[in-house]
């Protein structure tokens, strides 16, 4: 692949190097800009599902995801104001509106990007520093996994700093932030959330047009799920009933 | 079945199509669209065949079932030509007098006739109606003229002339030229000038390129999309044919919800013709220019109209919207250039090209031209489809061509823009009714639903129901639309019990201006406008729930109480028989009866019950049976 030309761009007055036509929000970052996003995973194509990643740019008063937008010279980015900042706090509600939030119990809790922007916003009570600190003493399991954060920048340090623990995960339906990670990583087109709920809720009918046959087991969608959910789980107890039958 | 390679050739099948349109003494014209279906139009037409037959004038009558002619309120509805008398609300037993009447004696009958509301007056010419004087009627002319499975029938109004004048005329830059000239702006909610669509899709370089027309109407109550496939469908494949040769592309789709099976059989049946004279598939009239279309079903999504949703459903996937850019017209159908348009946007491109954008163009105001059409329903005396000047004002629609409100009640607004418009007020019913007044006054012009409301409707209840399709439409792809309109929706059914508070107004607000600015699609973008404009223009209305804890239109169950007036009643014991849960106490007779609001649910029933309109609605709260209370204990 031939170079790409490095440009420059403005992100909260903050001059910044980088790639031209690269994602925005993975440069901001890189530079250690904190924009908040839950649906954006280097590896996936971008759905822009959860809109925290808003950003202006070029002064533009309709705020777009950093997410599928792409860096281009001299753009200014404005990522942080009290407009975007009260539209996150909002979003973050709404989304802990629907959640379980029973951090206590979560396979998840402590390195949980959901909980970490909950205490960011002042919207929960504990930060999943707290969490470690309390908790850590319960199960030790929490000091090694990998913050998603790491994880997602993709980097090699990250991997041997933090090794993956394979089937740690226990995830639970009502973990689902709909990222829509897992609809994007199934190499078959299939929606393994909605195949999920459908087992799970016994949604028959709509289980039967989303093909759970074609699953060919790889796994990717539980292992990109922020929420640990184990997807093929769900699958397979929908096969035995079948087989049973 | 002869191929049209030329020019030449139309002109001859469409003298044709007239001298055989001549032969005939006289045409009945019945409606067949599917409001006059709903009102039994169907026996009507076989009463009518069979009597021609049975007279023996198949001969000298022609019959036509076309499309909706839009006085859908009056429906069935039938004209005769050429005298033009105009019947309305036949029944099958009507046809034997309007044969022998109209057709052989040459007099209108006048039982059958509209009868002016102000003046009582007869009126005989459907063009004298004011229903139908007060409109402009460009795409939707030809509707009640046309059988729209003939396509002889189209040809006798000079169909397909546009696009003869097209391909052997014009370039497509040409068209492109003469549509950005007409400033013909998307008639499908956005009203994004289609003739720069046109040219930004021209421009890219990618091939081949698509094009697409949205017939995925599916907003409540608006149905004029519907109506142009059932009553006109090559008037549409003619638009499209014309703005393929512009863009460039050889492959279209029609995206028709699957609710609409007229429409996909008339749609369908166009095409085959279409395809059998040449003017779809290879070699369009004798040129080089190819293009074929196909109808793609749409299982009845309301997101599947947007533009990015609608592409991923004939691609075969869920229609979940995606961000833009990259736009559609980049990157659209398969990921190649597609432009996408309207049925009502491509209905008036034949008739550019025909007239010219100085005609176009000398209709409606400076940002928004042409006319625009509309299914104006709700609580207005003429419901259904009307076509109008952009620039005419609300008044006009309700009052003029609508003809005001039943039963002499008030006007209070109108909702422009189907689910996701804005309500607009009495007061500001002389705005002009184009795209940029609309959006100014916090509506939009959407797809045309226009839905009036009075004095007997309440806002919070509107801003709710309109909601509530929205939760059950949203496509739960995005946070903000996903969550924030059941958030919203909970709120608004606490005020609407009676449960609100001051603070959940500003709630309201600060949530519908984070949805407005981070949703998804267009959907997200304009699904906070019922809250935002009925909180803008009804604040008293919702402060009355909230503070007074009364509705004071009398719709919320809970904010009202019954009363009967004990001069009224003459205890005919009907409402104690009729209500449900036994809150009327009282004995045949006797004394006037009394509601007990301890136990009262204000169902209605027994106001539909009671002869002599005794009870009555009270907003608020009576003293010792606050509902609000019962509520809140729950």
């Amino acid at each position: 692949m031939p170079a790409k030309n490095k440009v420059t761009i403005t992100i909260d007055n903050k001059k910044i190097k980088a790639e031209e036509g690269a994602n925005l929000l993975k440069t901001a970052w890189e530079h250690e800009i904190d924009i908040p996003g839950l649906c954006y995973h280097p590896r996936l194509s971008p759905t822009a599902a959860c809109r925290l990643c808003v950003v202006k740019i070029n002064g533009s008063e309709w705020p777009k995801p950093a997410c599928t937008t792409e860096v281009e010279e001299g753009m200014e980015v404005v990522a942080f104001d009290e407009e975007l900042e009260r539209h996150r706090r909002n979003l973050i509600d709404l989304m802990l509106s629907e959640h379980e939030c029973n951090c206590v119990m979560c396979d998840s809790a402590g390195d949980c990007e959901l909980q970490e922007l909950g205490h960011r916003y002042e919207i929960m009570g504990i930060s999943p520093e707290k969490f470690r600190k309390i908790y850590s003493n319960v199960t030790k399991k929490h000091d090694k996994l990998p913050i998603l954060r790491h994880f997602a920048y993709d980097s090699d340090e990250s991997k041997t700093k933090y090794p993956k623990e394979s089937g740690s995960y226990s995830g639970e339906p009502k973990d689902c932030i709909r990222c829509g990670y897992c609809i994007e990583a199934c190499p078959n087109n299939l929606y393994p959330v909605l195949i999920m709920e459908a087992v799970k809720f016994e949604q028959e009918e709509l289980l039967a047009r989303l093909s759970p046959d074609d699953c060919i087991r790889c796994g990717l969608c539980s292992f990109v799920c922020p929420g640990r959910i184990k997807l093929p789980d769900f699958f397979s107890s929908e096969k035995k009933e079948k087989e049973k039958v | 079945m002869e191929r049209i390679d030329s020019p030449e050739k139309l002109k001859a099948l469409q003298q044709a199509a007239q001298k055989k349109q001549e032969e005939k003494e006289s045409f009945i014209t019945m409606c067949g669209g599917t409001g006059c279906q709903g009102s039994g139009c169907q026996k009507v037409i076989d009463k009518l065949k069979s009597e021609v037959e049975k007279r023996n004038l198949s001969d000298t009558i022609g019959i036509k079932i076309t499309g909706c002619q839009g006085f859908c309120e009056q429906g069935p509805l039938m004209v005769i030509r050429p005298q033009g008398s105009f019947y309305i609300r036949l029944e099958p037993e009507d046809i034997p007098e309007i044969l022998e009447e109209t057709i052989e004696n040459k007099k209108s009958v006048d039982r059958l006739l509209y009868t002016d509301p102000e003046s009582q007056q007869k009126i005989e010419k459907e063009q004298d109606i004011p229903f139908y004087k007060h409109q402009k009627r460009l795409v939707f002319k030809n509707n009640g003229f046309i059988e729209p499975t003939e396509i002889d029938d189209y040809f006798n109004v000079d169909g397909y002339s546009a696009l003869a004048k097209t391909l052997y005329e014009m370039s497509p830059e040409d068209v492109i030229e003469e549509t950005i000239e007409a400033n013909l702006r998307g008639r499908g909610g956005a009203g994004f000038p289609a003739g720069k669509k046109w040219k930004y899709c021209r421009q890219e370089e990618a091939e081949p390129k698509y094009l697409a027309c949205n017939a995925d109407e599916g907003d409540p109550g608006a149905y004029m999309d519907r109506s142009i496939l059932e009553g006109n469908p090559h008037l549409v494949i003619e638009g499209m044919i014309i703005a393929a040769y512009a863009i460039g592309a050889h492959q279209g789709y029609i995206y028709v919800r699957a609710e609409y099976p007229l429409a996909v059989k008339h749609t369908k049946q166009a095409i085959e013709v279409a395809r059998e004279y040449g003017l779809l598939g290879d070699n369009i009239m004798g040129t080089d220019f190819s293009f074929d279309l196909e109808v793609a079903e749409g299982a009845g999504a309301f997101v599947a109209g947007e533009s990015t949703a609608l592409m991923h459903s004939i691609e075969g996937k869920r229609p979940m919207p995606r961000q833009t850019p990259p736009r559609s017209v980049q990157q659209g159908l398969f990921g190649k250039p597609t432009v996408l348009n309207n049925v009502e946007t491509f209905g008036n491109v034949p008739l550019i090209i025909m007239n010219g954008a100085e005609w176009f163009k000398s209709i409606g105001t400076e940002n928004s031209k042409g006319a625009k059409i509309f299914s104006l329903v709700g609580k207005v005396n003429n419901t259904g489809l009307i076509e109008v000047p952009m620039g005419i004002t609300l008044r006009k629609i309700v009052f003029d061509i609508g003809g005001g409100i039943p039963g002499g009640k008030k006007v209070k607004a109108v909702q422009t823009g189907g689910p996701s418009g804005g309500c607009i007020p009495e007061d500001l019913f002389d705005l002009k009714v184009d795209f940029d007044e609309l959006s100014e006054a916090g509506s939009m012009m959407g797809s045309g639903g226009m839905v009036v409301m009075d004095e007997d409707t309440c806002m919070v209840d509107v801003a709710k129901f309109f909601l509530d399709f929205l939760k059950d439409e949203s496509c739960g792809k995005c946070l903000p639309c996903r969550n924030g309109i059941p958030k919203m929706l909970d709120i608004l059914t606490r005020i609407t019990e009676g449960l609100g508070t001051e603070q959940d107004l500003i709630k309201l607000e600060d949530i519908s201006k984070t949805i407005k600015k981070t949703a998804l699609c267009g959907l997200g973008d304009s699904a906070p406008n019922p809250v935002l404009s009925t909180i803008e223009y009804f604040r008293d209305e919702y402060e009355a729930h909230i503070h007074d804890l009364a509705c004071p239109a009398g719709v919320c169950p809970e904010l009202i109480y019954y009363e009967v007036d004990p001069e009224e009643c003459k205890a005919c014991d009907r409402c104690k028989r009729a209500c449900p849960v036994d809150a009327i106490a009282g004995e045949p007779g006797g004394d006037p009866y009394v509601i007990d609001n301890k136990i009262c649910i204000s169902c209605g029933t027994c106001i539909e019950e009671c002869p002599f309109e005794a009870i009555a609605v009270i907003p608020g709260q009576q003293e010792g049976s606050e509902k609000v209370k019962r509520v809140a204990q729950k």
